[in-house]
This record gives structure tokens, C-alpha cells and sequence, in this order.
């Protein structure tokens, strides 16, 4: 029942907040009062929800609750400014995000933070493979045509996606430099938005996050022709991998990964990152984070030196497509 | 403005002349304010190009605020005259604000196309405005309150500011005692209570009640 | 017709399980709390309770947290009634009369018609959801960007129209909302526009921070210096209950707001606040006495309320049979399901019927729930007005900062909802109507990026606008709505001018 739930919460709230009240104990005693996860984007998106699933395990491995707080504005970077500004105590997390920890170097001249310096990387969360999308009646069959149709009409077409920055935006990019055109991008707010309109028919082509993407496919509203990571996900087994259809070049994939303000000491870097591995590993919460199409980290993926890597080479990788296009804010 | 009733509520209305003195002066003020922004503002455009909107209209500002003041222009209804003349102003200060973004590209609208049109459609609606102000009769400006806009302002502010530092229960016990002050009836020993019956309703109320990520006390 | 029951049947026989029953009522519960709390809306709780929703079997989830939000719609009108301040923008049009009611001492009727027009929209829209949710699907895609532009044209025709004094002024407020709504980074190309260096103010404005400072707040500060009408509010508090003159008045605006609302709840971004503008438009336009408007005629709340909550309804019907949100409550509820592993789509209604039927009963049980939860609570708002003043601004004062800032956690909105309140101050001075502004504001992003995607798709060909047929309508009506209100008003300031 709810009820005794809002309840049970309260009376455990309560006795925190008398706990919380008490000068900051010794590190080995971490954590002793919620600790606040900022999440850079809109309650319900993505990068929220996944948010939300591997929090709700790691509140039970760490005894105390983590609270999401969404922080909004420019494209997420409002977010990461504030987590920066954060006392270095481990009481304030951040969800970072392929748009926030590494394509704002380039979107951003004026970003106030620097993703590979101002953090302590924690570890990977998920990945969010992109998939190469297109209305239900676009001429092309596959990849190949999809390609061959793209440069032959490189005027005519028209690509959407869900705003400058977004991951569908900058994706996009990617797929547009490898093919070397530049179509009319028709921006909108929102990945919700976009996809009315492809399914509306009133723009050509998009890329997006598997999440989005699955139910469009299975439902025959729109065209998938393949999917921007190295193996085939199970969520939509018979999309092919870019490199089966021919273009092995565009490998994209939106991740998220959890990071705290430089300056948090090791040992509670080292906890967190333990009680988002055993997250990873809870078969419940793993099976929800792959029914949304995720990319689990496995292994030496998860540890915090393969996060500073993944942020150090994205961060280059991004910068590289987004300047090319001459898309900066 | 002696025919005018006298508005609701039992505002004051202040003499004609005296009015006519002090509106002229402010448009007067205004208008120069407007125009030294436009001459410091570091717009790309020459002289005649976009920059030349924001300039001409302030002196047409200046130039109505003379008028008024010296008396040769009648403000038959005041209320209209100078609330046009204010969102001249605000569309002036749009001008100004979008003067450096791109226009048109070919067909395509650039970022400043839309702000720019719709502050010139503003101008030409507000400069109606005015001139129905100097056509036609109507009511007396109104006398505006101090002490509560002050306070309720106040208020709120010390909200926005103490929030995050002192937590909840200590910001919203200040912005109550603050706002409270707006009404002239205050009653101190009155008001300290229902602070503190509000303050701890709130304190309970988002943080648990609603679950909202709420700091209650100052982070030591 | 068959199918369509057996379909009901199935939803309603898990609706109607208890816990199912229990789960909506708690969500309508803490919908309508959180309506009535000033700023926090139902986005920011629906966010914070989906955590609770962990442990729960999906249908009830989202039984819950759909309970939640057309809760809040209930809620919002009572705080637009009896403070002034709306929710959400689909309740700005109710603040005009229905505030005008609560002043005269009627909040009571005011209140208990906004309950009632709701519950029979939220009825009736409820079965046009389930008979022809599918087809009406197909309507909102035939909805391109010219559609959309014409439409927002339209929209604010809608606000001149129903403004009550000049019809200058009210395009003037217009033009300043639609100017307002610039402010922030550019959609398409990602510029700063009239942001002036501030971070904050990169994602523009946010609507609840205007909608506050002007009306909320704006409204206190004029309230404070005139004690008179304070106490006369609260000497005169009359019936609770709408007489009969009442419920005769509003059973034809309630009959229109709920079509008005359910067709154009469907459309994706806006068509709620369309709507209810719509609504009200329409109502004062056929009325043979237009004057009352804005005074406090009980059809302006009826109207509104009653389109409002159809389209809150209806505009479940992309989310259940696209699986694409309209706004951002929706996109919430999306997230809802993905947390419970179930990925809304275009199969929804043939993988989970139970899911989806189940949602719909439930929507009409919400219903019925709400207006037996609000009828009797009609008479505690109304004792809250007895409350004396000096004591009711301060805790209106403090929700607001709370409520405003919880949306994102921003004090930099709360301090602009502190500026706002003394644009909203000024405009009252200066007999500006502050209604107009807001919708122009809301409609605003809406009208300019249609109006580029439009010209972008058709590369530069501004006639798509009017050779397209939906939109040719659209605008056709607009011109006409346009002339129909300033020509009165042209001969109405001749004998204004003549009489004086």
C-alpha cells in the first residue's frame, strides 16, 4: 500500500533528518544523510530514468536515500556547473551524459566547467545505442539505398532533430559528415516532437536513442535502418549493426555515467562506484535498464579509469564532428 | 485631469500640471537613458542601420516628454499616454537585446528575425496607444502603493537568496516575517505566531509530504 | 460497438479492483493537493512520487500518477479562482471570471461549477478516448508545421478577442508576451537571444514564473492597497451551491467548452491552452451580453474548466496510441511506464489491453472520484477566504516561492516571479489586461518555430500557409474572428468619446 509507504518514508525521514543535523562524521561512516543526485535533464527522459532505476538500488546497498534532483537549462550544463560548484563530500552527485560530459566542450565556448578535470569520475551507468531512422514511406529499403538516396537528393530532404545539442542532433552530424552532405536540419523541442513528426510524415529522416525507437519499429510507424554500436541489441534484434549495413563509420551511442565534484575522496568515490557495480549486477534492475534497449558496462567498463578515458576520447570524437559543422552556441 | 472621477480604492490623484511636470520629465529621462544605451551598445550596424530605430525612437520620447512637460501637448488619458509609452520603451529595449543576432538566411528565419519584427509591430501598437492617450479622455493615472510592492518584493528576493545557504525552515520563516510587513495592519506578536505555525506546516509539508529535494537546515 | 464494451468491461473490471480503486483515489487525492499549492504542478510531483511507484504493480502505477494529474487540473482551477494565480496555463482563462466571482462573494458557485463542467467533460471525453481514440490519432498527424503556425494565429486572435477593454492594448500585451517568449537560446540554431549574458535565462522564461508575478502577485500588491474591497469579500460570501439561473446559464458553455476541448486536446504542444481560450472566446462571442465578461459571468469559468479538463483527457490519446507525449506531463508518464517496463507505443492497445482499457475506466472512476472529492471541499476553500488578509498573503507569498522554485530548483525564478509581480502590478495601473500577455507568451515559441519549420520544409514557399486546407481554415477564421472584434470596438469608443 502507498500509504504506509509515504509513511514508512516519513518516519524514516524523520529520524535522518536528526541524524543529518549532526557535524559531518569521519569519512568511513559515509553516507549519513541522502545524497542528492542532480540529473541534467527533464524528469521522465532518458537520462532520468535510468537515473532513477540504478538510484533506487543504490539507496538499499548504501542505506541512505538518493534523491534526484532535475536541473534544467542550457542543453544540461546548468546542471554540471552546479555539480562543480558542490561541496566535494559525496552528498552530490550528477548523472553526466554524452551532451553534457563531452559534446558541450564544442557546442559550449563558454562552459564553466571542464568534464575531463572538474569531476571525479564514478562509473558508467548505461549506454543508449542511436539508430538511423526514417518515415514509413521513404523510397529507401536499406542502409545502402538509404545512403545512395541521401546524396543523390541532398537538397531535397529533410532531417529532424530534437534541438541544437541534443543527442539526435549531434548524432546526426555524424552521420552527415560521414556522408559528406548537408541537408535542411529541421530542429524540434524535444525527441517526443521530432518523432510525431516522422511518424506524421512531415520530415525524411532522424537518428535517436533506442529508447524512443523501439515501439515506432515494432509498430511500423517508421523505417529503422541500423543501429550505431558494435553488436545487435535485443531489443531490436532484426536491425542491423551500421557495420553489417555498410557503414561502419557512424558508431553512436548516447551514455550515461555517474560522476561526483573533483576533489571527493577515494574511499567514497571507491563505495559509490561498488554500489553502482552491484546495481548493475541486480538482475532486477538489470532487466529494466535492458528492456529500455541499454548497454550495460561489463567488467574493466565499469571501473572509474574507464570513465576518464570515455569522457577524454568522446570528448575529442565529438568536438571533432561538431566543429566540422560549424554548429556552436 | 480635474473631470477624471477618482479611480477605485481611494487612490489620490495628483494635480494636472504637477502630473504633466513630472510624466514630461520622466519621458525626458528616459529617453535619454534609451538613447546613451543605443550609442553604447557595441551594435555591429552603422549609423542608419538597425541601430537607427532604437536612437529615433528615443528622441521622439525625449521630444513628447517636452512637450508635455512645457504643457503644449494635453494628456487627455494619462493611464493610456504613458503606458504606451512604456512598452516603447520595453520594445526598444528588445531592439537593442536582439540587434546583433543574424537575420534572414535566404529562406530561412536566422534568430533575430522573429524578436526584431514582433518589437516593431510592439512600437507601432504602443505608438497608437499614446496617440489614443492624447486623443481621447480618460482616467487619471492611479497612485501607486510603496509599501507593498517594497515588502512583497523583499520578500521573495530574500527567498531566492537564502534558500539554498540557510535551508528551508529559516527562508521561509524570513520571507513570511518580510512579506507580512507589506500590510499596514500588522500585528507583531500575531504574526511571529502564524510565521511559525507556516513555517513548520511548509517544513513538513514539500519535504516530506511531497517528497521535494528540500534542505531544512543550513549545510555547517 | 460490441468490441467497444467488452472493452470497457475489461477496463473497468481493473479499475475497479480495490486496490486499483484505493490507487486512484490516493493519486486524486495528492493531485488536487498539489493543484492547489500554488507552482508545484503536477510535473515536479509526478517526478518526486515515481520513486514510490517503484514497488507497484504497473496498471496501478499509472492509475496513480494519471489520477495525480488530472487532479492537479482540478486543483489548479481552484487556486485560479480564489487567488488568481493559475497552475498551468490552460487555467489562465478561468482567473478572469472566476477570480471576479470569488471578489463578488461567489467562489462558492464558481468553484462547484468548475467541478461539475469538469466531471461531465472529463465523461464524455473519456468515451470519445476509448470509441475513437485510434482515428483521432490520425487527425493530430495530419497537423504539420503550417497547421500549427495557422493555429496559433488563431490562438491569439483568441486573446484580442477576449480581452475585455481596447482591443489595441490587448495586441500591444500580445506582442509584449509573444516578445517575452524569445527571450532564451534559440531552437534552431542554438543563439542567445535577449538573454543578456545570464545563464538562467538561456532556456527562456518559464510560464509559471510570469503567470505567478503577474496575476499572483501582481494581484496581492493591489489587493493591499485597497482595504475596502478585502472586506467586502469576506463579508459577502454567499451560497455555496450554483442556484438554478446558475446551472441554466452554464449547461450550454459547459456542452461547448467539452467538444471544443476534446477536439483540441489531441493536438500535440498547446492545444489545452487553446482550448480553453477557445472555449471563452466562443462563449462571450455568441452571448447576448458580452459585457459581463471578465465580471464575473459564470460562463467564462464554466467554459474554460469544462474544455480544459476534455482536453487533459483527450490528451492521453497520442500517448496511448502512439506512445508519443504531448507535453511534458505526458513525456513524465512515458518515463513512468519505461521505469515499469512497459514501452508505450503504437501497440499498447493490442499487447496490453488491460493496461490501456484499464487506464481509461480509470480515467472516468479519477473523475467521479474528484468531484465528490471537491464538491464537499467547495465550502473549506470558501472559509479559507474568511481567513483575514493580513494572514492569507503571507502563506500565498510563501507557496509560491517554494512551489516556483521546486520546479527547478532555481532561485533565480523566484526572484524573477518577484520582478514579474511588479510588471503585473504596473500593468493593472495602467489598465492593462495581463490575459492576453500570458497567451501570447505561452503561444509564442509555438507560433515562431512552426512558422520557421514550415518555411524551412518548404523551402522559403510562404504559400503553403494558405494552400493548405487545414491551415487555409485556420487563418480564414482568424481574419474573420479579428474584424468581428474590432469593428464593435471602433464604434464602441465613438460613443465612449461622444458621451464623455
Amino acid at each position: 500500500m502507498p500509504s504506509f509507504k509515504v509513511f514508512a518514508g516519513v518516519f524514516a525521514s524523520v529520524i535522518s533528518l536528526g541524524l543529518s543535523t549532526l557535524p559531518a562524521a569521519a569519512q568511513a561512516d559515509y553516507p549519513s544523510r541522502s545524497i542528492t543526485l542532480i540529473v541534467p535533464f527533464a524528469a521522465g527522459g532518458p537520462t532520468d530514468v535510468v537515473s532513477r532505476i540504478v538510484g533506487d538500488h543504490m539507496s538499499r546497498t548504501l542505506g541512505q536515500t538518493i534523491v534526484i534532483e532535475n536541473t534544467l537549462g542550457a542543453g544540461g550544463t546548468m546542471a554540471g556547473a552546479r555539480a562543480r560548484d558542490a561541496t566535494p563530500d559525496g552528498y552530490t552527485l550528477i548523472t553526466g551524459h554524452m551532451g553534457t560530459h563531452a559534446a558541450s566542450v564544442a557546442l559550449y565556448p563558454n562552459l564553466k566547467y571542464n568534464p575531463s578535470t572538474d569531476f571525479e569520475p564514478i562509473g558508467m551507468i548505461a549506454g543508449t545505442p542511436v539508430l538511423i531512422l526514417a518515415r514509413k514511406d521513404f523510397p529507401a529499403n536499406d542502409l545502402k539505398e538509404f545512403v545512395t538516396y541521401l546524396k543523390a537528393n541532398a537538397d531535397k530532404v529533410n532531417m529532424a532533430h530534437a534541438g541544437v545539442g541534443s543527442v539526435s542532433h549531434v548524432t546526426c552530424l555524424l552521420l552527415n559528415s560521414i556522408l559528406g552532405i548537408k541537408p535542411t536540419a529541421v530542429p524540434y523541442n524535444g525527441t517526443g516532437p521530432a518523432m510525431n513528426a516522422l511518424v506524421g510524415k512531415q520530415v525524411d529522416y532522424m537518428c535517436d536513442q533506442i529508447v524512443n525507437v523501439v515501439p515506432q519499429v515494432q509498430g511500423g510507424t517508421i523505417k529503422a535502418y541500423a543501429v550505431g554500436i558494435p553488436a545487435r541489441s535485443p531489443a531490436l534484434p532484426d536491425i542491423p549493426t551500421s557495420k553489417e549495413a555498410g557503414l561502419p563509420e557512424f558508431q553512436a551511442s548516447a551514455w550515461n555515467a555517474m560522476f561526483a565534484p573533483k576533489g571527493t575522496p577515494k574511499p567514497i568515490v571507491d563505495k559509490l562506484n561498488a554500489a553502482l557495480s552491484k546495481a548493475l549486477d541486480d538482475p532486477t534492475t538489470r532487466k529494466r535498464l535492458l528492456d529500455l534497449g541499454s548497454e550495460l558496462p561489463e567488467g574493466q567498463a565499469r571501473s572509474s579509469q574507464a570513465l576518464a578515458e570515455l569522457v577524454k576520447s568522446e570528448t575529442s570524437k565529438w568536438s571533432t564532428v561538431i566543429k566540422a559543422a560549424g554548429a556552436t552556441n | 485631469m480635474s473631470e477624471a472621477s477618482p479611480p477605485a480604492g481611494g487612490g489620490s490623484v495628483i494635480s494636472g500640471e504637477s502630473q504633466n511636470l513630472y510624466g514630461g520629465t520622466t519621458l525626458i529621462v528616459v529617453g535619454l537613458v534609451m538613447l546613451g544605451i543605443s550609442f553604447y551598445h557595441p551594435g555591429l550596424a552603422g549609423p542608419f542601420g538597425p541601430i537607427m530605430w532604437p536612437r529615433v525612437l528615443s528622441a521622439l520620447i525625449i521630444l513628447a516628454g517636452v512637450a508635455v512637460a512645457s504643457g503644449q501637448l494635453r494628456v487627455r488619458g494619462p493611464k493610456d499616454f504613458y503606458g504606451g509609452a512604456a512598452l516603447i520603451g520595453l520594445a526598444m529595449v528588445a531592439m537593442l537585446a536582439s540587434i546583433d543576432l543574424p537575420g534572414m538566411r535566404g529562406f530561412a528565419f536566422g534568430p533575430g528575425t522573429a524578436p526584431r519584427l514582433f518589437a516593431m509591430l510592439l512600437v507601432g501598437a504602443s505608438i497608437g496607444i499614446s496617440i489614443g492617450g492624447l486623443l481621447f479622455e480618460g482616467p487619471a493615472l492611479e497612485r501607486y502603493a510603496f509599501r507593498g510592492p517594497i515588502f512583497l518584493t523583499a520578500s521573495v528576493l530574500i527567498f531566492a537568496g537564502t534558500i539554498r545557504p540557510l535551508g528551508l525552515v529559516l527562508s521561509s520563516f524570513a520571507t513570511i516575517m518580510v512579506s507580512a510587513m507589506a500590510t499596514p495592519d500588522l500585528k507583531w506578536r500575531e504574526t511571529l505566531l502564524w510565521a511559525v505555525i507556516l513555517t513548520a506546516f511548509c517544513s513538513l509539508l514539500f519535504p516530506y509530504g511531497l517528497n521535494l529535494p528540500f534542505q531544512l537546515w543550513p549545510r555547517f | 460497438m460490441y468490441e467497444l464494451l467488452a472493452n470497457l468491461a475489461l477496463g473497468f473490471s481493473i479499475a475497479l479492483s480495490p486496490n486499483n480503486m484505493f490507487l486512484c483515489l490516493v493519486g486524486a487525492l495528492v493531485g488536487t493537493l498539489i493543484g492547489v499549492l500554488p507552482g508545484i504542478g503536477p510535473l515536479a510531483t509526478i517526478a518526486m512520487l515515481l520513486p514510490i511507484t517503484f514497488g507497484l504493480p504497473p496498471v496501478g502505477a499509472l492509475i496513480m500518477l494519471a489520477g495525480i494529474y488530472y487532479g492537479a487540473q482540478y486543483g489548479g482551477s481552484t487556486t485560479s479562482i480564489l487567488i488568481n494565480i493559475p497552475g498551468e496555463s490552460s487555467s489562465v482563462v478561468t482567473c478572469l471570471d472566476g477570480h471576479q466571482m470569488a471578489r463578488q462573494g461567489r467562489a462558492g458557485p464558481a468553484l462547484s461549477i468548475a467541478a461539475i463542467g469538469s466531471f461531465f467533460a472529463g465523461c464524455v471525453s473519456t468515451v470519445l478516448v476509448a470509441a475513437l481514440g485510434k482515428p483521432l490519432t490520425e487527425l493530430a498527424l495530419l497537423f504539420g508545421p503550417a497547421e500549427y503556425f495557422s493555429l496559433m494565429v488563431l490562438g491569439l486572435i483568441f486573446a484580442v478577442v477576449l480581452a475585455k477593454g481596447s482591443v489595441l492594448k490587448a495586441i500591444a500585451m500580445v506582442l509584449s508576451g509573444l516578445m517575452m517568449s524569445m527571450v532564451g537560446s534559440d531552437l534552431e540554431t542554438g543563439a542567445e537571444r535577449m538573454s543578456f549574458g545570464i545563464p538562467e535565462l538561456s532556456d527562456g522564461i518559464g510560464f509559471v514564473v510570469v503567470a505567478m508575478g503577474v496575476f499572483g502577485f501582481g494581484e496581492i500588491m493591489r489587493n493591499l492597497e485597497q482595504v475596502s474591497t478585502r472586506e467586502i469579500v469576506q463579508a459577502k460570501v454567499t451560497g455555496l451551491m450554483p442556484t438554478l439561473k446558475d446551472l441554466k446559464a452554464a449547461a450550454g458553455a459547459i456542452g461547448r467548452g467539452t467538444i471544443l476541448g476534446s477536439i483540441l486536446g489531441i493536438l500535440p504542444g498547446g492545444g489545452a491552452v487553446i482550448a480553453a481560450f477557445a472555449a471563452y472566446t466562443f462563449e462571450k462571442r455568441i452571448s447576448k451580453t458580452p459585457e459581463r465578461f471578465g465580471r464575473g459571468a459564470i460562463e467564462g469559468v464554466a467554459a474554460p474548466e469544462s474544455a480544459n479538463n476534455a482536453a487533459a483527457q483527450t490528451s492521453f490519446i497520442p500517448l496511448l496510441t502512439l506512445g508519443i507525449p504531448p507535453n511534458a506531463v505526458m513525456a513524465l508518464m512515458v518515463g513512468a511506464m519505461t521505469i515499469h517496463g512497459i514501452v508505450p507505443g503504437p501497440q499498447v492497445m493490442t499487447k496490453q489491453p488491460e493496461l490501456f482499457w484499464g487506464m481509461i475506466a480509470s480515467m472516468w472512476l479519477g473523475n467521479l472520484m474528484l468531484v465528490v472529492i471537491n464538491l464537499p471541499l467547495v465550502g473549506m476553500w470558501v472559509r479559507l477566504l474568511r481567513v483575514p488578509y493580513r494572514h492569507l498573503f503571507p502563506m500565498i507569498i510563501i507557496f509560491c516561492c517554494i512551489g516556483v522554485y521546486s520546479l527547478n530548483n532555481a532561485a533565480f525564478d523566484a526572484s524573477m516571479t518577484a520582478i514579474f509581480g511588479l510588471v503585473g502590478y504596473w500593468l493593472v495601473k495602467h489598465d492593462f489586461e495581463p490575459a492576453p500577455m500570458l497567451l501570447g507568451f505561452v503561444l509564442g515559441p509555438l507560433m515562431e518555430e512552426n512558422l520557421r519549420r514550415a518555411m524551412l520544409i518548404a523551402r522559403g514557399d510562404a504559400t503553403v500557409f494558405v494552400t493548405r486546407p487545414i491551415s487555409a481554415t485556420l487563418l480564414a477564421l482568424a481574419t474573420i474572428l479579428l474584424v468581428l472584434a474590432v469593428l464593435p470596438m471602433i464604434r464602441a469608443r465613438r460613443e465612449e468619446v461622444f458621451t464623455e
